[in-house]
């Protein structure tokens, strides 16, 4: 969400990890020489944010689950009437989400929407790079 | 001219020109030349386009003893308007200010500050509304302490702020001019600008110390005139640049995912959510405020870096309402640029 442009999600979480990967970022620049103490009161600060969004986030969905969703929505135990003997490799994946709390849903469709539109981002990147690249080598 | 017979507030040395265009604008105008007279960093010149006002608001300019240019013809366009003055423009520096816009005493200075690199086309502030009293206002007053604290911020590690704002924003003019400055070829010049900044291999900068206070709409046929200008010029801007953007890095991922989540929020606000909550279970209606906590952290981060925690919890739910509001208008710019291929041209002034 920027001003005046609507969001549902995927923009929070994108610069949510965002934040956290300059950290890593600047851990790399520090190693190489390239870093300061402003730049770390930025990457501080901003990843700083970023786990305060997720910590309340968590904490968020965590209350809903206790006083809203488990009461509505109850996940029958499906592992206890299997054996893992008679599970397949796709039964225990649908099991294991099945056991997932109801409220880390919004979480896990934002997660994998957002996967999906930044790969498809890098594929439109590199379709339109490509000409231009296949040109200069003759292609 | 020598320092005695220069306008008051005027400063040599800056190498900056400051472009307001405005249009009947007679009740604002003196505040924001007043403000940007008290600069630290004060302009060489202050150049207020006219733009065939019928309120006076020339003549108040004229009283501040700064330039006022009048064209032939109303530009019909901000955009016109600040490329009209860019020809008398003499410094290596420009900076447009919407004359609604007021500036924090050391705004100018510090954005000039990263300017210094040679690199930078342009810098852009920490935008606060002015005046935060109605609902339309105060919601505005959350995005904006949500965006500038924490998106803008992010973006200028990665060294891509997605625009340099068009309320406040310094330019290097050798930029600009390469531009052929402000172009009104869509309703957001300042995101075209930006964009084309990219493409021409210019940095763009956000300086989260500089601070501006424009006036926001304040009712709802305001907010729908700027929201339509803004909704239909990031639309325009995906078509216009989308081949650029993507050849560029991380602005690639912010566009496509911006694009991706206006789209769907509509769809999800609209329709989605009601019928869940219809057909399934009332409380699919949480997901219209699923995200609240998260929101709030950098929103009350920034307000207590301010020293307003107390009005950016007051305001806070006004953000909810304007987030609808903003989907709505999406949602038809949408329809209208990209599936039924009318595209909106007329510059409509709204704040």
């Amino acid at each position: 969400m920027s001003a005046g442009i609507p969001g549902i999600g995927l923009g929070g979480l994108f610069f949510v990890i965002s934040a956290l990967l300059m950290l890593v970022f600047e851990i790399v620049r520090t190693l190489q020489g390239r870093s300061s103490a402003e730049r770390w009161r930025v990457v501080g600060y901003q990843s700083g944010l970023a786990a305060g969004i997720v910590f309340v986030t968590v904490g968020f969905l965590w209350l809903l689950e206790l006083m809203v969703f488990s009461q509505v929505f109850r996940v029958e135990d499906v592992a206890a009437s299997e054996t893992s003997a008679t599970r397949t490799g796709e039964q225990a994946l649908v099991s294991a989400a099945e056991l997932l709390p109801v409220s880390a849903a919004p979480i896990l469709v934002t997660l994998v929407l957002l996967l999906a539109v930044l790969c498809s981002a890098e594929v439109l990147g590199w379709v339109v790079r490509w000409p231009a690249k296949a040109r200069k080598t003759g292609g | 001219m020598t320092q005695a017979h220069r306008p008051p507030g005027t400063g040599m040395g800056t190498g900056l020109t400051v472009i307001v265009p405005a249009y009947n604008e007679a009740g604002v105008v003196a505040e924001t030349i007043r403000s940007l007279q008290g600069q630290t960093a004060p302009p060489e010149e202050i150049i207020v386009v006219d733009d065939c006002s019928t309120d006076g608001t020339g003549d108040v300019a004229r009283s501040f003893g700064v330039t006022v240019v009048r064209p032939p013809a109303n530009t019909g366009s901000k955009a016109a308007a600040q490329t009209f003055a860019l020809s008398r423009v003499r410094t290596p520096f420009a900076a447009a200010v919407d004359a609604d816009t007021t500036l924090a005493p050391d705004a100018l200075e510090r954005l000039l500050s990263v300017m210094e690199d040679e690199e930078v086309g342009a810098a852009c502030g920490f935008v606060v509304p002015r005046r935060v009293r109605s609902v339309w206002e105060r919601g505005r007053y959350v995005e904006y302490l949500f965006a500038f604290s924490f998106y803008k911020q992010v973006q200028d590690y990665y060294g891509r702020p997605l625009i340099s704002s068009g309320c406040l924003s310094v330019y290097r003019m050798e930029a600009l001019l390469q531009n052929g400055g402000w172009s009104d070829r869509t309703m957001a010049e300042d995101m075209d600008l930006t964009w084309s900044f990219y493409r021409a291999g210019w940095k763009v900068r956000f300086v989260p110390e500089a601070f501006c206070y424009p006036i926001e709409p304040y009712n709802l046929a305001f907010m729908r005139k700027q929201l339509k200008r803004w909704s239909h010029g990031f639309v325009q801007n995906v078509r216009l640049h989308w081949k650029d953007v993507a050849r560029t890095g991380y602005l690639r991922s912010v566009v496509a995912v911006a694009f991706w989540d206006a789209t769907m929020a509509p769809l999800v606000y609209f329709l989605f959510l009601p019928l869940l909550s219809i057909l399934v279970s009332p409380l699919f209606l949480i997901g219209y405020v699923i995200d609240a906590p998260a929101v709030l952290v950098p929103v009350l981060a920034g307000a207590l870096r301010r020293g307003e925690p107390g009005r950016a919890l007051l305001s806070y739910p006004a953000f909810f309402v304007l987030r609808l509001l903003n989907a709505a208008m999406m949602l038809k710019a949408i329809f209208m640029e990209l599936v039924l291929r009318r595209p909106f041209l007329v510059y409509e002034k709204g704040h």
